[in-house]
């Protein structure tokens, strides 16, 4: 029983144990003889019990109390030191926690709507490869899919579909581009989004006729547009040319499906004369069934799939495009958190900034530690006081550890303030001349759990290297006296050691991914993409409301081209039917003899390739003798001629587009031969392209995509041509903008992560300067006398800045070995994210070694300088 | 003005109110030292078993009171013949007999109030 007893005291903090614990045996003992029956005995366990877990908490808690306050006041007497710790861990846990606040926004976070976790969207497994016309950023399905699917909900409470599209609200010489979805009649009920005013889309909204008439705005957009104004019933909105009534507003929490892409304005799906079988433009989600899973949801959609892809095949194309259509099968995955192109996007890059900014808090870990260990051993004397005293290894222990938690709750405070700042910063630093990504950034329980966690990481990792070094100590008061001997012991700062080879180690993988990252983003900006940027002007332009008759759409276009080269400043003008390297493409499958395949296709003006200053290597180029009632002809790149024609002369040959719908099967005769160009991007590979004059496009709308090359700056001559055009024709709507500025603000996110990893880059290397610095000058200061006496001795000062400098030469080779290898191993991870350059790119990462190992230099110049200029006699008085 | 004493002992009202337990224990020991096993009968007893410590509690006192200084630890043990030499005594200190007298009073006063109130009968003279 006494023994039970016993056990139960170890609940209470060793040194109370120590104290009392005996005492209390001994009471209990004695209440326990005294009690005369079973229940008494009984009640003296619960007593002894209750009385246990209550005190035994209080008496940790005191102590605790004890350690703060005296680690408070430590840290109150070195001010400086607190400070820099304090700030240290601050920036570093900030930076962590901003990066962290961003993952977690754009990937992480469930939607704002209720039971999140219950919605799923229905894709075809691997995507549709390209399949059709995919105009948008979220599609997957076709509205005739959704019809079909519509009808059989078995495994869903609810399903609904939407599809995301750019809308123009406004008048159309006025206009401004407005984030729109098109949604089902079920989709705010399914979801369950109630009215914040109004009512909300509903079935019955869906019955009215194209085009809709009825739209409903996000709390956002009324906001923006009509500030405090209560919705009226007289609320209207033109979009896209049409007028829309307001019926209602969504909740403010409610920013659409698309995380990062808050949208502005729902109209319900109305249904055109003929839904398009080829337009992969819809969304399909929904709430399961209760009961039923994911797994259970999908083998139940892949069981339709034979059925609702043979019901839906587009008409128009040929026989194996039809069968590969008819193969795709149906899944069901979670949509919790919405869809996100941003996060497509960055979530690698980001992932990758996290584990960049943990090295650096690492790097500043080790810093501290150092920092913390140097303190320790001016304490050693304290410490060994303390230790011969009777105060216990544990109690010291608890103290050292209840100054790193002063430290760390401290620093943490500050960085959660601190990432507050920096998220905002990065957001903004993700927005381009098109706006950026509108994300809530908040600091929630997930950000201030993810903090905590790193701070006691942080701490668990600066907090260690003192507390090795007390539990080493003797109870000795003399051994720091007799300690400074003539030479310096090893052991003694082999912790200390460690910490800066592990330093030297992370810093020189930083500054190796910002070394890679700079140098694939200079790789962006001066790549050629065999194409003309400066000075060309990309211009979008609608003749809808002009009146002008289709058969006349081409004579328009030419009058326009016509009109713009003739305004001053202007060199050249063609319209394209795709634009290049702004990421849309064009893709028709193409048969040459006997081999097929498929090429990217655009119908250009004659004089494209003059103004994209594009090389014809052979043949001609298009004319306006090439008309929509002369032969068809077609120019092609080098990769066509290689790939469809193995090199041979082309000229003379035809090439056979395959049939699309809209897009009968044609002849053409290549009649030209141009270098080959990038595609939609820097990053698509050489491919085949070909082009056929803008006068034999087998669609022709009322609208036109120009490429304008002007002899001054792109952004005035955008400007000075949408005046002139918009002088001539009010009616028009335009959209001029330079063609290089638009490529670059694609490549925010490579500018992002070279900037972040060039400065975490920088900020490691500061650091492994500052850490170096430190362990060489505390190994100086330890070896005073040693050096002292070599230099009495007649050394010479170069060869006692040589003997300090040794002392780094280990630790810095150490540490690159080990870095390099980290580096390497680690780089292929980088590999999509780099440019024009490999990831274990050799140059980079010797270049990486060279500004680390410069730094090391001077991290131990000085110290060793310091100590070569040491006056021996100085020194050998002080002992 | 005076100048104030360097080491001034705190005085005996800074004490007060004094919890419950610590004050049974204190008055537990105003008659003799004891030891712990003691102190907690005393109090039992005295109170009628309405007041029963347990061994945590009262350690967790007697630790409070030691530091203190209203107790202190004996060196020597006051009847080795019948004790165990094992225990340890507790006997009041200067202070700590000061502090208790200082709480009987307050709890006198009281007492007293509540009877010029009459919200209890008078004393009976004796």
């Amino acid at each position: 029983m006494i023994r039970a007893f016993r056990f139960l005291l170890a609940l209470y903090p060793g040194e109370f144990r120590d104290e009392y614990g005996r005492e209390l045996a001994l009471v209990f003992a004695d209440r326990y003889r005294d009690a005369t029956t079973a229940g008494e005995r009984v009640g003296v366990w619960m007593e002894a019990l209750g009385g246990v877990l209550e005190e035994a908490p209080k008496e940790h808690a005191r102590l605790l109390v004890q350690d703060l306050r005296y680690a408070t006041r430590l840290m109150v007497r070195s001010p400086g030191f607190s400070a820099t710790a304090i700030l240290t861990l601050a920036l570093g846990i900030g930076a962590n926690t901003a990066i962290f606040q961003l993952i977690d926004s754009v990937g992480w976070r469930p939607l704002p709507i209720p039971h999140p976790e219950q919605l799923v969207e229905v894709q075809i497994v691997g995507g549709n490869g390209g399949f059709g016309i995919n105009p948008g950023t979220y599609g997957g399905l076709t509205r005739p899919t959704w019809e079909e699917l519509r009808r059989s909900q078995d495994a869903f409470a609810g399903l609904f579909a939407w599809s995301s599209r750019e809308m123009r609200v406004g008048e159309i010489s006025d206009f401004h581009r407005a984030n729109g979805m098109a949604v089902s009649g079920e989709a705010f009920a399914v979801l369950g989004v109630p009215p914040w005013r109004g009512r909300l889309i509903e079935p019955a909204d869906e019955e009215a006729a194209c085009p809709s008439s009825r739209a409903v705005v996000s709390y956002n957009y009324w906001r923006r547009m009509y500030g405090d104004r209560e919705l009226t019933p007289d609320a209207r909105l033109r979009i896209n040319g049409q007028v829309h009534e307001i019926i209602g507003i969504t909740p403010p929490s409610f920013f659409g499906l698309a995380v990062g892409e808050n949208y502005d304005v729902a109209v319900p799906f109305c249904r055109p004369q003929q839904l398009r079988a080829e337009v992969f433009d819809t969304m399909v989600m929904g709430r399961l069934r209760a009961g039923w899973t994911l797994e259970r949801a999908s083998a139940y959609v892949d069981s339709l799939s034979g059925g609702i892809f043979d019901a839906t095949a587009p008409p128009g194309y040929d026989t194996s495009a039809i069968a590969r259509y008819k193969a795709f099968r149906l899944t069901v995955a979670s949509a919790r958190s919405g869809v996100s192109a941003l996060r497509e996007q960055y979530d690698r890059s980001l992932r990758l900034l996290l584990v960049l900014t943990g090295l650096v808090l690492l790097i500043a870990c080790a810093n501290l530690a150092n920092l913390m260990l140097a303190r320790a051993m001016a304490r050693e004397r304290e410490i060994a006081v303390r230790l011969a005293l009777g105060a216990t290894r544990v109690r010291l222990l608890r103290q050292f550890m209840a100054e790193t938690l002063l430290l760390a709750a401290a620093g943490a405070t500050l960085a959660v303030g601190l990432a507050e700042v920096l998220s905002r910063l990065l957001v903004r630093s993700l927005a381009t001349d098109q706006g950026g990504p509108s994300l809530a950034i908040a600091t929630d329980w997930r950000t201030l759990l993810f903090t905590a966690a790193v701070s006691i990481g942080t701490c668990a990792i600066f907090g260690t290297a003192p507390v090795v070094r007390a539990l080493r100590m003797r109870a000795d008061v003399s051994a720091p006296i007799r300690g400074r001997g003539l030479t310096m012991s090893r052991r003694r700062f082999s912790v200390q050691r460690l910490m800066v080879v592990a330093q030297v180690a992370m810093s020189l993988v930083l500054l190796f991914a910002a070394a890679l990252f700079v140098r694939s983003f200079r790789n962006l900006v001066t790549f050629d993409p065999g194409m003309r940027q400066q000075g060309i002007t990309v211009g979008f332009i609608g003749f809808d409301a002009l009146g002008i008759s289709p058969d006349h759409f081409g004579d328009f276009r030419r009058r326009l081209l016509g009109e713009m080269a003739s305004i001053p400043g202007v060199v050249n003008a063609a319209t394209t039917t795709n634009t290049p390297l702004l990421g849309s493409s064009w893709t028709h499958a193409v048969r040459v003899g006997d081999r097929e395949n498929s090429s990217r296709f655009a119908w250009v003006s004659p004089g494209y390739f003059a103004t994209m200053n594009i090389p014809l290597v052979q043949g001609r180029d298009f004319t306006l003798r090439d008309t929509s009632s002369s032969p068809r002809v077609a120019i092609v790149n080098q990769s066509f001629v290689r790939q469809f024609l193995g090199g041979a002369n082309p000229i003379g040959r035809t090439l056979r587009t395959l049939a699309e719908p809209q897009y009968p099967e044609t002849v053409y005769e290549i009649v030209g031969v141009i270098a080959d160009t990038r595609y939609n991007s820097y990053r698509s590979a050489m491919q085949p392209m070909a082009f056929a004059p803008d006068s034999q496009v087998p669609t022709q709308g009322p609208w036109a995509a120009v490429m304008v090359y002007g002899t001054g700056d792109a952004a005035v001559t955008a400007a000075t041509v949408r005046r002139a055009l918009a002088a001539r024709y009010p009616q028009m709507a335009t959209e001029f903008f330079p063609f290089q500025a638009r490529i670059r603000s694609g490549l925010v996110r490579e500018r992002l992560l070279a900037m972040l990893a060039g400065f975490f880059g920088v900020l490691a290397a500061a650091l492994v300067l500052i850490g170096l610095y430190g362990m060489i000058s505390f190994g100086v200061a330890e070896r005073r006398h040693e050096i002292g006496i070599r230099i009495a001795l007649g050394a010479e000062r170069r060869r006692v800045i040589t003997l300090i400098m040794r002392q780094a030469l280990g630790v810095l080779a150490i540490g690159l070995a080990l870095g390099a290898a980290i580096a390497l191993a680690a780089a292929p991870a980088a590999a999509t994210l780099l440019f024009g350059l490999e990831p274990t790119d050799p140059a980079t990462l010797v270049s990486a070694a060279v500004a680390l190992v410069a730094v090391a230099a001077l991290a131990t110049y000085i110290p060793a300088r310091r100590a070569a200029r040491l006056n021996p006699l100085i020194a050998l008085r002080q002992e | 003005m005076s100048p104030r004493a360097p080491l001034a002992e705190p005085g005996p009202e800074s004490f007060l109110p004094l919890p419950r337990d610590t004050f049974h224990i204190l008055v537990s020991l105003a008659d003799r030292d004891r030891h712990g096993y003691s102190v907690m009968l005393d109090v039992a007893e005295r109170t009628n078993g309405a007041l029963r410590l347990s061994p945590s509690t009262l350690y967790a006192s007697i630790k409070r009171l030691l530091s203190q200084d209203l107790i202190e630890e004996l060196a020597e043990r006051p009847d080795p013949r019948h004790d165990d030499e094992r225990r340890r005594y507790y006997r009041l200190t200067r202070l700590g007999r000061r502090v208790a007298v200082a709480e009987a009073r307050r709890l006198e006063r009281l007492l007293s109030d509540a009877r010029a109130t009459g919200l209890l009968p008078k004393a009976k003279v004796t």
